[in-house]
């Protein structure tokens, strides 16, 4: 038996528990899900502002939450969408993937389609905005052979099988790549656009709320946008945790003038290593928080975050902020986890 | 006042004509506001209605006084951003 869990910021009703609430600080089962959806073949959750989806085994998608600019795809434009329904107009095709922006989605079906739906006020469906302010059902666009979706604050990107990037939306921070013929930067790109100057063959891309990372087939990853805080590190005036401690701080934390040190040495803007005992099998990330299944192979995985925790995104009950990755006790056999901006998901087998 | 949570640039918010308020998405799910008025009057914290994290509103505070004095005469091309 296969059970899902949520827990996290439900002012929405992103947790798709049936109901709307300020939060939900302990992991809660997600009891009333479609007669469609059986646990055991939910391979995906991921969310974006405040909006949730699940994709299946079988392709199907299934969305619940902030809906005021039709970003669940219900077909409906109500505000809040407490239950997972399943996404209107994608009938007959099978979903391989999903990402969701702050308050737009798009769809990767097997075919290598891709279909848009939820607010474009920044361009970010790739549509006209004057002719397509938002949508509240799944729009095709013309694009085919896509391999990888993902998206940004309002922004989006897709690669495609030839290895090439596409991005479109939001461009005030350089997260589309994208340079007019003048030399200036392209701030609003309303419909898909090749990334030029990318050497290599791109396989994924990745969004950050105002970046986009694009992974080559020659191992390297490209990064473009904004930089204001070193993005591959974090905001020194904003720490919630969410890196987890440093070697540095576990060697000498204790005075006045070390506490400053410490304080400067969370500021990095390089990749750290964050070192448990175990091995990390996956990671999820939300806007200010992070998951991970802990686990070394053959052994059950295990439930662990760390980060901003105001709304319980962490799962432990309490709503302070944790600084170092800390185990959630859930029952069962943890199989996959998720999260949206404040919410978090994760999927485990009972016995 | 807490700390900032960031510092965002007027032009990054939505505008919204009805309420006069400017918006911008709130980690927690939620939007950071803050009114026009508040913005003339020289306040720069944008709060979030559901959670604890404000950021800085990065503007020129002449842009809304001048806003101010040309709307209670002509009308004319104002320096404001809506997006």
């Amino acid at each position: 038996m296969t059970a899902l869990y949520a827990w996290g910021a439900n002012s929405h009703g992103q947790l798709g528990l049936g109901f709307v609430s300020e939060q939900v600080t302990m992991p809660t089962r997600v009891e009333d899900l479609p007669d469609n959806i059986s646990e055991p073949s939910i391979r995906v959750a991921v969310g974006g502002g405040g909006h949730t989806f699940l994709l299946t085994a079988q392709g199907r998608l299934f969305g619940a939450g902030w809906n005021t600019s039709g970003q669940v795809g219900d077909g409906t434009q109500v505000r809040a969408v407490p239950g997972f329904q399943l996404i209107r107009g994608l009938e007959g095709h099978r979903m391989i993937g999903v990402a969701c922006g702050w308050a737009h989605s798009i769809a990767l079906s097997q075919s290598g389609q891709v279909w848009v739906w939820g607010s474009n006020s920044h361009g970010q469906l790739g549509l006209p905005k004057d002719e397509v302010p938002f949508t509240s059902l799944p729009i095709c666009l013309d694009l085919t052979n896509v391999v990888s979706v993902s998206a940004g604050l309002r922004h989006t990107a897709v690669a495609t099988r030839d290895g090439r990037a596409y991005t479109w939306g939001h461009g005030h921070r350089g997260q589309l790549g994208h340079i007019d013929s003048e030399g200036q930067l392209v701030k609003l790109q309303p419909t898909p656009r090749v990334v030029d100057h990318i050497e290599g063959k791109v396989l994924s891309v990745s969004c950050g709320q105002n970046t986009t990372y694009a992974l080559t087939a020659e191992g390297q990853v490209l990064a473009w946008g904004d930089n204001k805080w070193g993005q591959l590190a974090h905001d020194p005036r904003a720490d919630y945790g969410q890196l987890g401690p440093s070697e540095d701080e576990k060697e000498d934390s204790s005075s006045d003038t070390a506490a400053s040190e410490v304080l400067r040495k969370r500021c990095r803007y390089i990749p750290n290593c964050l070192t448990l005992n175990k091995s990390i099998r996956s990671v999820a990330c939300g806007s200010e928080h992070n998951l991970a299944i802990i686990g070394n192979s053959g052994e059950d995985g295990l439930l662990y975050s760390w980060g901003w925790n105001e709304h319980g995104n962490c799962g432990d009950g309490t709503t302070t902020n944790i600084h170092r990755p800390t185990r959630v006790p859930l029952p069962g056999n943890l199989q996959i986890i998720g999260a949206g901006s404040g919410h978090s998901f994760a999927l485990v087998k009972l016995f | 006042m807490s700390v900032y949570h960031d510092e965002i640039e007027i032009e990054d918010f939505d505008f919204d004509e009805e309420t006069e308020t400017y918006y911008y998405p709130c980690p927690c799910g939620d939007r950071f506001q803050i009114t026009k008025e508040e913005l003339t009057s020289g306040e720069d914290a944008a709060t979030c209605p559901s959670c604890s994290l404000i950021v800085r509103v990065i503007y020129n505070v002449e842009d809304f006084a001048e806003y101010e004095e040309e709307s209670v005469t002509v009308s004319q091309e104002k320096p404001l951003a809506t997006n």
